[in-house]
């Protein structure tokens, strides 16, 4: 197999790359700030728990929570068929495993996303000084008014950064879709590698990783310098 | 203001455990057959193939050593007695067919070594991790029994299925040996391949409840195969079963072959693809 045929074989699973790529960011970034403001509730419980559910999302392997998603709703409904079954409950489930891939990794990466960039704006929300919303306030600014039009837009200023960070990290976290048997650009990769006894794809493979999060590394510049108005 | 912000919390609140939900239910594959999983091995001949021992190039020295020593346990009669073991596998080994005889070899040439072998650690019951947590399986034993005659301290390195010819290359082992099929392709590339112990071939696991009987049945339906298996190769574009595969939906490739068979289970997939020995033996173990 010559390099032509192998970048091209790749470059179909490049498509199913992107498309956790992004729909992940679409999901992943709303659904990070309504956890952010949850965890920052002033009711005790509804902090307690999103504190609780961050911390089992970032204390566990994204690999690990992909194979949950994707095998869990499955293996339950088989353990509890068979308790029903024990018991005689007259009870049956029946979840099978997703054809489509995309929607278990999809998921998955969601929420693993959203609990890091929860903290990200959490961290955020909470650099900004209580003077700023003393001062709204006394200017007759409402609270929604107060968080729209002065505290967002520089909590995405200052947050912008590690926000990339996370960006460049989901690019090459990607990879880990193979393990639920999605047919993404590395998995492709790693089969080439095993036909071809060869090494080749796995360049291929970072030549494409490192192209993706130049890319992203030079919009996401753009959009930090389109931001930076207070400096002259 | 307190009031609507609780409020809108609890809203919140209740959307998210609602979204939970929801996650939970886009799983279902709104399929009505019942959960009751018989798997069968469809009965067809879709290509015989044979199991080897895989060296590095030129190490055909280290090849000639294992397979004198593996020709030592026939003679003595370990062979047959680890063979016994595994009843799954024992019919199909070319060293217990009738009209083999093997005859002992003076092993003294050999000098001491190291040697390290490649298996895969999921591959039941040819490598597999037992329940004392060390791992065994058919080959490994005989491995194992291999070197202790030639006096070779012996370890085992569970490797990537589909890199590990990339491993061994990489000297990470001094063998793959676990239930590998013989391809064309590996003396190609010029590894030393032994020559075959086992007669297998390659069969569809399918659920017994979906109504499928050939590989004719299995048009535009999905067939999981592990990767790096000679399944991958054979249903690989430039494969003997090209012609085959064209006719499924698609193909999709596991990293181990407990994950084809719980996508099998759970309705992902509609067949796998395997090794008749590690289909027997998971059927068998299911029932």
């Amino acid at each position: 197999m010559d390099l032509m045929t192998m970048i091209l074989k790749m470059s179909e699973g490049l498509g199913k790359t992107c498309a956790i790529f992004f729909l992940t960011l679409l999901f992943s970034l709303p659904l990070g700030m309504i956890v952010a403001l949850l965890r920052r509730s002033r009711l005790k419980v509804v902090s307690a728990i999103t504190r609780f559910f961050i911390s089992v999302l970032r204390g566990t392997p994204l690999m690990l929570q992909l194979i949950a998603v994707t095998y869990g709703p499955y293996y339950v409904s088989v353990a509890v068929n068979k308790l029903a079954e024990a018991y005689n409950l007259g009870i049956g489930l029946d979840i099978g495993i997703s054809k489509n891939k995309l929607v278990p990794v999809v998921v998955a990466f969601a929420i693993n996303y959203a609990s890091y960039f929860a903290e990200i704006y959490r961290s955020g929300l909470e650099s900004m000084p209580v003077g700023q919303y003393e001062a709204a306030q006394v200017l007759g600014y409402s609270k929604i008014q107060t968080f729209m039009k002065i505290i967002l837009p520089q909590v995405i200023r200052r947050i912008l950064p590690s926000v990339t960070n996370e960006i460049v990290t989901l690019v090459k976290d990607t990879s880990m879709a193979f393990t639920v048997s999605y047919q993404e650009m590395f998995t492709i990769g790693k089969q080439i590698a095993n036909s071809q006894t060869s090494f080749v794809p796995f360049v291929v493979a970072g030549v494409f990783y490192y192209v993706f999060n130049a890319i992203i590394g030079f919009v996401m510049d753009k959009i930090e310098k389109s931001m930076s108005y207070y400096t002259i | 203001m307190k009031k609507i912000k609780r409020a809108i919390a609890i809203i919140l609140a209740v959307m998210m455990l609602i979204a939970c939900a929801a996650c939970g239910a886009e799983k279902e594959p709104g399929k009505t057959e019942p959960q009751k999983n018989e798997l069968k091995i469809i009965d067809e001949d879709l290509g015989k193939e044979q199991y080897g021992i895989a060296f590095r190039k030129g190490e055909d020295d280290v090849c000639a050593a294992i397979v004198a020593a593996v020709k030592n346990l026939v003679a003595n009669g370990t062979y047959a007695e680890i063979a016994a073991k595994y009843p799954d596998i024992v019919d199909n080994l070319t060293y217990l067919q009738d009209g083999f005889t093997a005859e002992a070899a003076d092993l003294s040439a050999y000098e001491a070594r190291k040697f390290v072998m490649g298996i895969d650690p999921e591959y039941n019951p040819f490598s597999y991790m037992g329940d004392n947590g060390e791992y065994t399986g058919f080959d490994v034993e005989i491995c194992k029994a291999a070197c202790e005659l030639l006096g070779w301290e012996f370890d085992v390195f569970g490797v990537n299925w589909d890199q590990k010819l990339i491993q061994l290359n990489a000297s990470e082992c001094d063998c793959v040996w676990s239930g590998m099929t013989i391809l064309p392709s590996m003396t190609e590339q010029g590894f030393v391949i032994s020559e075959p112990y086992y007669d297998s071939e390659q069969v569809l696991v399918v659920n017994a409840a979906n109504g499928i009987n050939s590989s004719a049945d299995l048009a535009g339906k999905t067939v999981a195969v592990q990767l790096g298996t000679s399944g991958e190769s054979l249903l690989a574009d430039d494969g003997d079963l090209a012609s085959l595969s064209a006719t499924f939906g698609s193909v999709v490739t596991c990293d181990s072959f407990l994950k084809c068979f719980t996508e099998l289970e759970g309705g992902a997939v509609d067949a796998v693809f395997v090794d008749y020995p590690v289909a027997a033996k998971y059927v068998n173990e299911k029932k």
